[in-house]
């Protein structure tokens, strides 16, 4: 970036904010005409005609000052709207976002608008004459089909038409209430603009201070064991002050030249070390406090700075009102748009880059998917198509679905085009299965449409709304039934700065992958492999699934996997499954996805990275690659060595359930500090969710819990036969006899009162079950 | 109180000799343009960047590596929250990887906007050198790295080969896709 101020930052980012309005305006507009609607479109004109005069733009100056002129008719009821006045309405906006994308490109925005503007009022005059010449006609059916565009209504309002040096007063009352608004809303809905690459700088060092935070804790761990050695001191002190009162010693005292003197410094001392000694608990324990909020505080900048990140899916879909009804009347379709879920607050990203492959998307499913009115009629459906896209969020992923009740596909077509496209071969068709053919629709270059419009059917789009999910770190799948429905489920997570992952070990290596991309864990013995063909399989739900070892695929050391029981991966990317044999699993981790540092663009099997609380970068892999990769290929089989896990202390790994923040991040600090490994879950729903991913040590349970309580989950768990033996300690804050009775007869192995809550006795019963 | 007034004329006088001073170094070295530049050793051979494209130098972090990654590669590091990728420059001019010894360092480089971290086997100080000091390279030098070396000059009798940057975190070695 050049020093130099860009003159229209601040009116490009208003006028585009403006335009949306007016877009989403005028259609909705054509559907339900309002007094409210025509007033927020004549304002918003209005603005945007200050705004551009303000910096010399006359070409939008003028559009927006038509526009306004004809919502200041409208809503004086001098005209009313006709489907066809909307359309030249909105070849004024595209030709203001023409300009405005030449200033977004640094070129010259001072285009002649002269025919857009002769395109706009020409028709206006023809407008005009037929207004005065008309006769009066019924009020106002003002909603009308898109079919009589030329229709113009006389003014509902009894009164004759103004003239226009009237109109002119008018308006500028308005102006003034206008001017009024704007300044109220300022004050009261305080916002800045920030740049996305300062928020990120901010997570970034939120990140950095987490690690720091970690990095004192590990001080007080040093300040722990010096304090225990103090105390220990202290100890000796006291059997001291025992001996001193030995009559023996007494005696000597007394007897001994210089004794006194000597007996006196010791006293002094003890005096002192005892002090030094309180002083330092003292200390420690305000320490180990501050230690505690600032997790805590820096946690918590964490979360925040994610959610500045987030916006309503609907900033982006509300433009899709306006492509779907352009499109649809190109198109002479008749469609229905559903927009469900756009209130969901989405990574600012995620939209940014999902947009375009969105609308792609809605396109091809006006074009190639919803028929004709005529030709659903005959096939006894209902003229109008419905199309819909859904936001949905399920735990910490996104799915959009975008679905239509068209012809769907025609896989074997699809296949045919592929093979004429030449981008299979026939006896790879031979091989795929049905399934597998419709995603061929998503290979580049690949277009069924018999005729290109110039909508769709360019044969490209698809593969880049494929390449566009894959770089979110999402997955597509496609369900289709011919002559019913096309349906394309996209998964994303929801913010691409916090991405839930596994951890695991592979190698000397520690790697990340996406969680969304884990169909599940499990640990495998030698008796689990079968052979299949050239290679391992593993049974999975029934389905014999590849077996593959992640080393082999990474290229990295091939270290032997030591364990009678290998923790095998199963990882599923569209329709496959592939089971990834590892060294160790390590558990879930929530992180910032990082890239490979700048000059990297992409290396194979690898998605990005991230940096872990001990401050180390670490790699994550890019789950649908590695899944086409390990396809189809043979690898060395798994070398089974025989011997006894011993177990680490690390390995001592515990899950704490509580729907409080507040005591899961306590809790969590006191275990962590105390050597064990901690995770987390919010609900006891949750827990069961990563008690089927992983065998925890231990758990620790909230009793209140919003949906499944603690003594259900318990229940729940004990019954099963991973978990039948693993102990349970309850933490609550009931203390009657009956609560406790309830608590054992759970099958908990301890039960702890929050309100004698105490680090000690947490520590102490768990150490009396590990 | 007396001693804590300032001698105006005193601070005045020193002033203006020091910018006499400046203004006579200024005129004798304006005949030759002086570069920084780092010195840094790489399998026994004496190297040397400009300064300006230095950012800092480290210790050698903690570099993780990335699997399938080509060699150039010898990882990423974390530089203040930010995944900075660090280079086997060696590889590019056709010199085994160097090993990480007490010594190594990382120099972070900035080019392209970018921060790029190399791996050295020392760093041995910065010098000032004219651009009448740099001569062009001898034939004893590969044609494979010949492109991406600007010169050599003598710290010493000791030959310090001069590296052309641009053409360095241009290369297509360094570009990967």
């Amino acid at each position: 970036m050049t020093g130099k101020k860009d003159p229209y930052r601040f009116f490009k980012i208003e006028a585009k904010e403006l335009l949306d309005k007016l877009n989403e305006g005028f259609v909705e507009i054509e559907k339900n005409p309002s007094d409210d609607l025509l007033n927020q479109l004549f304002r918003s004109a209005h603005t945007l005609k200050g705004a551009a005069r303000l910096v010399r733009l006359e070409n939008i100056g003028e559009i927006a000052h038509y526009l306004e002129d004809m919502m200041g008719e409208a809503k004086s009821g001098e005209r009313s709207l006709t489907s066809s006045d909307i359309d030249r309405f909105f070849k004024g906006l595209d030709a203001v976002a023409e300009i405005l994308k030449l200033i977004e490109k640094q070129e010259d925005p001072h285009i002649d608008v002269s025919v857009t503007l002769g395109l706009l009022k020409g028709t206006a005059e023809e407008g005009a004459i037929s207004k005065t010449t008309a006769e009066p006609s019924p009020p106002a059916d003002v909603t009308k089909t898109p079919s009589t565009p030329k229709e113009i209504e006389q003014p509902s309002k009894s009164q004759p038409p103004a003239p226009a040096l009237e109109t002119v007063t008018v308006v500028e009352e308005t102006v003034g209430e206008e001017k009024e608004t704007a300044k109220s809303v300022l004050s009261e809905d305080e916002t800045i603009r920030i740049h996305l690459k300062t928020l990120n700088t901010i997570l970034n060092l939120a990140g950095e201070l987490v690690i720091n935070k970690i990095k004192l804790q590990a001080k007080n761990n040093q300040l722990n064991a010096l304090k225990k050695q103090v105390n220990l001191n202290a100890t000796y002190l006291d059997s001291w002050e025992h001996l001193r009162e030995l009559a023996a010693l007494k005696e000597i005292a007394g007897n001994v030249p210089r004794m006194k003197e000597i007996f006196s410094f010791l006293e002094k001392s003890v005096t002192l070390q005892k002090q030094i000694r309180d002083d330092l608990n003292n200390f420690s324990d305000e320490y180990e406090e501050d230690i505690k909020l600032t997790h805590l505080i820096s946690l918590r900048l964490q979360s925040e700075t994610f959610k500045a990140r987030m916006l309503p899916a609907n900033s982006i879909l509300l433009n899709f009102k306006r492509l779907v009804r352009d499109v649809a009347k190109e198109l002479e379709k008749e469609i229905e748009l559903h927009i469900v879920g756009g209130e969901i607050k989405v990574d600012k990203q995620v939209l940014d880059e999902m947009q375009g492959p969105l609308m792609h998307l809605v396109r091809n499913a006006i074009d190639h998917g919803i028929e004709e009115p005529e030709k659903r009629e005959e096939a006894g459906k209902m003229r109008t198509g419905s199309l819909i896209l859904k936001i949905e969020q399920i735990g910490s992923a996104l799915t959009i679905t975008c679905e239509d009740d068209g012809r769907g596909i025609d896989v074997e077509k699809v296949a045919t085009a592929a093979l004429a496209k030449k981008i299979v071969t026939p006896p790879q068709i031979e091989e795929m299965s049905e399934r597998e053919k419709l995603y061929l629709i998503m290979e580049p270059g690949f277009s069924t449409s018999e005729i290109v419009t110039t909508l769709s059917g360019r044969g490209v789009g698809l593969d880049v709304l494929s390449t566009t999910v894959n770089k979110l770190r999402g997955s597509i799948t496609i369900h289709s039934e011919l002559g019913q429905y096309t349906r394309f489920v996209i998964q994303l997570p929801q913010s691409l700065a916090n991405l839930p992952t596994l951890l695991f070990r592979c190698g000397h290596e520690k790697l990340l992958i996406p969680l969304s991309f884990v169909r599940q864990t499990l640990r495998i013995q030698s008796e689990d492999i079968e052979t299949e063909g050239n290679r391992e399989v593993i049974q999975v739900d029934g389905k014999a699934t590849p077996l593959v070892q992640m080393n082999q695929i990474l290229q990295l050391p091939n270290e032997e996997l030591t364990a009678s029981r290998i923790p095998v991966i199963v990882i599923h990317s569209r329709e496959d499954e592939i089971a990834f044999a590892v060294n160790k699993l390590l558990g879930v981790q929530e992180v910032v996805v990082k890239d490979l540092g700048s000059h990297i663009q992409k290396v194979n099997n690898v998605g990005g990275s991230t940096i872990l609380g001990d401050g180390h970068p670490i790699i994550i892999l890019d789950p649908a690659e590695l899944v086409q990769n390990a396809k189809g290929n043979s690898y060395e089989a798994i070398k089974f060595v025989e011997q006894t896990v011993d177990t680490e202390p690390e390995d001592v790994r515990l899950l704490v359930v509580d729907d409080s923040m507040t005591t899961r991040m306590m809790e969590k600090t006191i275990l962590e500090s105390a050597g064990y490994h901690v995770e987390l879950a919010v609900s006891g729903e949750d827990a069961l969710e990563k008690t089927k991913l992983f065998q925890y040590n231990l758990l620790i349970v909230d009793v209140e819990m919003p949906g499944m309580n603690g003594f259900e989950l318990t229940k729940t768990l004990k019954e099963t036969t991973e978990y039948a033996e693993v102990p349970i300690i309850i933490v609550s804050s009931l203390a009657t006899p009956e609560m406790k009775r309830q608590g054992i007869a759970s099958g908990a192995q301890a039960y702890i009162v929050k309100g004698e809550f105490d680090q000690k006795i947490l520590l102490e019963t768990i150490e009396n079950f590990v | 109180m007396e001693k804590n007034f300032i001698d105006l004329n005193k601070v005045l006088t020193e002033l203006r000799t020091s910018f006499d001073h400046s203004f006579s170094m200024a005129t004798e070295t304006s005949v030759e343009v002086m570069e920084h530049v780092l010195l840094f050793s790489l399998c026994q051979a004496s190297y040397a960047i400009p300064l300006h494209y230095t950012q800092e130098v480290l210790k050698v972090p903690y570099i993780t590596k990335v699997p399938l990654a080509p060699p150039v590669i010898a990882g990423i590091m974390n530089l203040n929250g930010e995944i900075v990728s660090v280079c086997h420059v060696s590889h590019i001019l056709d010199m085994p990887p160097s090993e990480i010894k007490e010594e190594s360092r990382v120099l972070v480089t900035k080019n392209l906007g970018y921060p790029t971290g190399i791996l050295v086997d020392a760093v041995q100080g910065i010098v000032s050198i004219s651009e009448q000091q740099i001569q062009p390279t001898l034939s004893t030098i590969s044609s494979g790295k010949a492109e991406f070396i600007r010169g050599e000059f003598y710290i010493k009798d000791k030959l310090v080969i001069l590296l052309d940057m641009e053409k360095l975190t241009t290369a297509p070695e360094m570009q990967i896709r």
